[in-house]
């Protein structure tokens, strides 16, 4: 299933109280009323936290703060265009962008996801959790980089290698996990960036998501981040990845 | 054409070649190195002259009613004939259908797989299929490790599974095309039907393009699908594009937005470009694998 991506800040002079409570009680409110039955979901991505680049520089090469991430996943491109080119959408959904995401600076991609098992899909705290496996009350979304001179198919080998290498080094995030998934973008994107009025804005390629049970359980994913980048082989610009500690507000939900 | 006329947005899947290179791939000339590479005699080879009746049946094009629909690709694997064979039109849906059957004496699908593995490591390989077009191709350094190994198996690890970048010109200047070639299964067939007598092999997968020339352009994709049957003294090579369309899970998915039409003169060049490009391979590929083809790949 395809599904959109798009990442923005909010636009100059709004909190970020008043950005959330625009993005999701108006502009959800009226993105809600143009779901349609093909839409599998859409969810916003609220972020609580963040970290942009490594350690190792001593400035930002580029925009460092994101506000939130919107997922919109789709069964297939009909359906997607259904709703981004119904002109309803582009009259009162494209247009009210404006007035809360800096929306030049949006990242936007269309992607398809991959998801892999994880060892513990389910917390055995308390065994309510087994009606829903691979939820969990927080979520992070890293955006990778890829590495300049790396082709897009040796990106994609890496990333899953590279995921590979860090789950063994760090059997904290190994156990504490309970879903993983990779948007790997399509470019498809290029034909349909419009309605987000993305701008002249750094591609990334791929953008893994983590779920864990509770906020106090990220410190797995510290470790896990330390571990992958230290996979030998070179496939991520990490000075211009980025990764968002995030809270999901579900928007529409299609039951399966 | 000038480095400053080309525009390569940045999201381009991957490292492209340096503008003075095509350049220099659209003069039809080989580099010094090339011209000491064995297989570069075939480069001044004359070319096969095209089946007339299947550039005929490409001039105008076929009726859309006719036409196989990728969600039908199983239907290829039924013995006989599909109502079209070797035509070309606007889908009524927006995308657009090419198929084309070219017969080919002496070919095998082992001799294909061979191909598919082989070329790929050089320009000049890909320059042999059909010099007029075909301006370069180049790998990824992963994929030439595969294509490099011993133990990899042809066509399980070498071909399906790939991915291709392309570089061609069928008339609307140059494009890079990647091409992800996939598995019989990757593409939607029924397994177990898929053995002969009614197919012998499948060289497929989808592709996005680029133009190199068009800042800009949409990005356009194409499910590709050239399946083969053995038949006495050869095979038959069968050809179908359905452009617009890209696979996703064992399926096809249409990725033209509502409104928008494959451009009927596009779907025309790489038809007729197929029927150039193939009928020029059915002759060069018998030649090239009984010289090449017992040798280690490199």
């Amino acid at each position: 299933m395809p599904k959109v991506i798009a990442c923005s800040r909010r636009r100059p002079g709004l909190t970020r109280a008043d950005y959330f409570r625009y993005l999701q009680h108006v502009h959800g409110t009226i993105s809600h009323k143009f779901s349609q039955p093909r839409m599998g979901y859409y969810v916003q991505n609220h972020v609580v936290d963040g970290a942009f680049g490594t350690t190792a520089e001593h400035t930002h090469s580029q925009i460092a703060d994101r506000d939130a991430a919107v997922e919109l996943a789709f069964d297939d491109f009909p359906s997607l265009f259904s709703v981004f080119m119904h002109p309803d959408v582009e009259k009162w959904v494209a247009s009210d962008g404006k007035f809360f995401a800096d929306e030049p600076n949006t990242i936007f991609m269309i992607s398809e996801e991959y998801e892999t098992p994880v060892p513990n899909p389910l917390d055995t705290f308390n065994p309510g959790y087994g009606l829903a496996p691979g939820h969990g009350g927080a979520k992070v979304m890293q955006f990778l980089k890829r590495a300049d001179g790396v082709y897009l198919e040796d990106y994609y080998k890496y990333w899953d290698e590279a995921h590979r290498y860090a789950m063994e080094r760090s059997p904290y995030c190994r156990e504490q996990i309970r879903k993983y998934v990779q948007s790997r973008r399509l470019c498809q994107s290029d034909n349909v960036k419009g309605h987000f009025g993305a701008g002249d804005i750094p591609v990334y390629d791929g953008v893994a998501s983590y779920w864990f049970d509770t906020p106090d359980r990220l410190g797995a994913f510290r470790l896990y981040e330390e571990a992958i980048r230290k996979f030998p082989t070179t496939w991520v610009d990490w000075s211009r990845s980025f990764y968002l500690y995030v809270k999901e507000v579900y928007i529409h939900y299609r039951e399966r | 054409m000038t480095e400053a006329t080309v525009v390569i947005p940045p999201e381009y899947s991957s490292p492209h070649p340096p503008m003075e290179l095509v350049a220099q791939w659209k003069k039809n000339e080989l580099t010094g190195e090339e011209k000491t590479r064995p297989e570069a005699r075939y480069y001044y080879d004359a070319l096969a002259a095209p089946d007339p009746e299947n550039l005929r049946m490409m001039e105008s094009p076929c009726d859309p009613s006719k036409i196989l629909w990728p969600e039908r690709i199983n239907d290829l694997l039924n013995p006989g004939y599909l109502e079209i064979e070797t035509g070309w039109c606007q889908m009524p849906n927006g995308g657009g259908f090419i198929a084309n059957l070219t017969r080919m004496p002496g070919v095998t699908a082992k001799m294909a797989y061979w191909w598919w593995t082989w070329f790929t490591l050089t320009n000049l390989r890909y320059k042999i299929w059909y010099r007029p077009s075909h301006l370069g191709h180049f790998i990824s350094p992963e994929r030439r490790k595969i294509i490099l190994d011993p133990k990899s198996r042809i066509p399980e690890d070498t071909v399906w599974g790939a991915t291709h970048h392309a570089v061609e010109d069928i008339g609307m200047g140059p494009e890079i095309i990647d091409i992800h070639f996939k598995s019989p299964e990757e593409m939607g067939f029924d397994m177990s039907r898929f053995h002969p007598p009614n197919v012998s092999g499948l060289i497929g997968g989808y592709g996005d393009e680029m133009m190199m020339l068009v800042p800009g352009a949409p990005r356009g994709c194409a499910v590709m699908c050239h399946i083969l049957r053995d038949v006495p003294g050869g095979v038959e090579w069968r050809t179908r594009f359905w452009m617009g369309y890209r696979l996703q899970n064992r399926k096809t998915d249409f990725c033209v937005p509502p409104g928008v039409q494959v451009p009927a003169e596009a779907i025309r060049g790489l038809a007729i470009h197929n029927v150039m490009e193939f009928s020029n391979f059915a002759v060069m590929l018998p030649k090239v694998y009984k010289e090449f083809g017992g040798k280690p790949i490199g």
